[in-house]
């Protein structure tokens, strides 16, 4: 991996001194330098920050991935020409919210951010109230979900073509393959194939495809059971389905596989499909290379029912946080530095494979990181994203917060709750306060000192990181470690923070 | 504002967390408080108040960090607001998560 245009970039920062605010201060300056040096991606303010290309580069290059899959744009823009054409992604982004119908603004917040991904990623899943009316379409959504539709089609060999430019909405027909394809691999659903919730979580639900092929293994266990026996075109689409659901998983298992809808069911030995395959028989089923070779010379189900074996439901909140694995196999300035090159030049496209990852690590271990690099860097990065976004929200909530004690006062509909120097405080209620507003004036005081609690804790803990001897590692990569490595505690805090706003 | 600059305030106002005093009053003189006011002006425009008999002290709570604390709560509830004991409670709460927050921030860092 060539690294030398992306190494990280220079980092100004002294060692911390003086006394505790001046070092809490100095590191409040390391965070902010991060995100101006485009070190950390951080969430967008607004449309100005969004486009701007030196503090979000990365995810700018995922947004713009996005919009060409769905086909907002006209052409895939190489990573390194994105700086000039940000009017161009800055209009598809427009587009996107028109027909996601979302406010107009161009504005890539998380309402946005979440939209895109969660009409392009293999592993998330589509937000049922916010998509569908009932367990129809949104119409004023209808179109940007279209475009995911035909985009998840063409991805499991299931239509021609990724949606373009010239899209238009789908018709019925549309879903002709799928329909074939429920019904070989015998899918169990609730309602007639269509455009509604119940069809679409089940062509939007990659696990449950990749179970359904997994479990039409014939009594051999060496092909597979397709209930269309002599109908030719019938197996040539489920042909074409499951080697384009197997490309799709290697994919997302981080090894160099492009999804590409095309039917190449029987492998070409000199394919990558068939060097990826040896790989993967390797790395996660166990293989000798010598058996590998051979297993991999054809689509078999052994490599489904391998890959569905560890899909066992995992509670949402362990799912992804592999971070403290990632940060033990992160732990060098060299791997920081080879995760950094491959996330500028990569761009983290989709995000997607991390719940693989994640589910591969409880199975067999830390051995599989070394064959899948990729993915672990992406988690690195995405790991120590997710915990910049927790400290900075940490600390934005202690400065709102001590701006409201130094005001001295907090008032909420018929109470007024003001603060002494000391923090004492005179709280003085309406004696005609109803329920309502009394609920009002408890959530308010909760929330206030609720949020600089949480807030002190998370600051607490990542700077007792950050301070601490990590060895090893120097500057921007210290920081990034020290995100990582703070996540699994942060994100517990987070959750006390989610909490507040449903008070 | 950054932290830096926040924590200096918060510094610089705070003399002393060794005590949570916590009053609630009952009453109607929110026309004559608004956000100009300093606290010591609001507990002049209070403790006139209640004099007056314009409002009424429905809880008071003061701890000392070193053991002591003394709680009060009006014993005749009936004509002050449902949730004016819940609306203390929390009020006393908040006080001492604000100060174990401190402790945590700078308990852990040195």
């Amino acid at each position: 991996m060539g690294s030398e245009n992306f190494t990280l970039p220079n980092y100004n920062h002294a060692a911390l001194t003086g006394d505790k605010i001046n070092q809490l201060g100095q590191f409040d300056d390391v965070l902010e330098d991060a995100r101006l040096k485009g070190v950390i991606n951080d969430v967008p303010k607004n449309t100005l920050e969004t486009f701007d290309y030196k503090t979000q580069q990365i995810r700018l290059q995922t947004i713009a991935s996005r919009l060409y899959l769905l086909g907002y744009l006209k052409k895939k823009i190489p990573n390194k020409k994105i700086e000039k054409r940000l009017e161009e992604i800055k209009d598809a982004v427009g587009e996107f919210q028109i027909e996601a119908n979302l406010k107009q603004d161009n504005w890539v917040g998380n309402k946005t951010w979440y939209a895109l991904h969660e009409l392009v990623s293999f592993e998330s899943e589509l937000k049922k109230e916010f998509w569908f009316s009932g367990s129809e379409m949104n119409e004023k959504r209808k179109l940007a979900l279209h475009r995911a539709i035909q985009l998840r089609l063409w991805s499991l060999g299931l239509y021609k073509n990724k949606p373009n430019r010239n899209f238009k909405t789908l018709e019925t027909g549309s879903l002709n393959n799928f329909r074939k394809i429920i019904q070989i691999f015998l899918v169990d659903h609730s309602e007639p194939i269509g455009f509604n919730y119940a069809s679409l979580s089940l062509l939007f639900d990659q696990d449950l495809l990749t179970k359904a092929i997994g479990k039409r293994t014939s009594t051999s266990g060496e092909s597979f059971m397709l209930n269309a026996q002599g109908k030719n075109d019938k197996i040539v689409l489920a042909q074409k389905f499951i080697v384009n659901t197997l490309k799709v998983e290697l994919w997302l298992h981080g090894f160099k596989i492009k999804i590409d809808g095309i039917n190449n069911y029987t492998i070409d030995w000199d394919s990558d499909l068939y060097t990826e395959m040896i790989a993967f028989y390797e790395t996660f089923m166990n293989k000798s290379k010598s058996e590998a070779r051979e297993l991999a010379k054809k689509v078999r189900p052994d490599i489904f029912l391998g890959i569905d074996d560890i899909s066992i439901p995992v509670n949402q909140d362990q799912e992804e946080d592999a971070s403290a694995e990632i940060a033990t196999e992160m732990s060098s300035q060299q791997e920081i530095e080879n995760a950094w090159t491959y996330v500028k030049k990569k761009g983290l496209r989709l995000w997607d494979g991390m719940k693989r990852l994640w589910r591969w690590l409880k199975k067999v271990g830390k051995k599989i990181f070394s064959a899948i690099r990729d993915n672990v860097f992406k988690g690195f990065f995405r790991f120590a994203t997710k915990a910049y976004k927790i400290v900075t929200g940490g600390i934005s909530a202690v400065v709102k917060s001590i701006g409201i004690y130094c005001k001295g006062q907090l008032n909420t509909p018929q109470m007024h709750c003001t603060f002494s120097k000391d923090m004492d405080s005179l709280v003085l209620i309406s004696s005609s306060m109803t329920d309502d507003n009394g609920q009002k004036a408890i959530n308010g005081i909760q929330n206030q000192s609720k949020a600089f609690s949480v807030g002190c804790r998370i600051i607490a803990w990542i700077f007792k990181i950050f301070k601490g001897a990590i060895s090893g590692v120097i500057g921007w990569a210290k920081l990034l470690l020290t995100l990582v490595k703070s996540y699994k505690e942060l994100r517990i805090l987070y959750q006390d923070f989610k909490m507040l706003s449903t008070v | 504002m950054g932290l830096k600059k926040a924590l200096t305030q918060l510094d610089d106002a705070v003399k002393d967390l060794t005590s949570l005093h916590v009053q609630t009053y009952s009453g109607e003189v929110t026309s004559t408080i608004d956000g100009s006011q300093s606290y010591d002006d609001i507990r002049k425009v209070v403790q006139s108040a209640a004099t007056e008999g314009k409002i009424t002290l429905v809880a008071e709570t003061l701890a000392q960090f070193d053991g002591d604390s003394y709680n009060f709560i009006k014993q005749e509830l009936d004509d002050i607001p449902k949730l004016a004991l819940e609306v203390h409670k929390n009020a006393v709460q908040s006080g001492v998560d604000t100060r174990l927050g401190l402790l945590t921030l700078f308990k852990d860092l040195f």
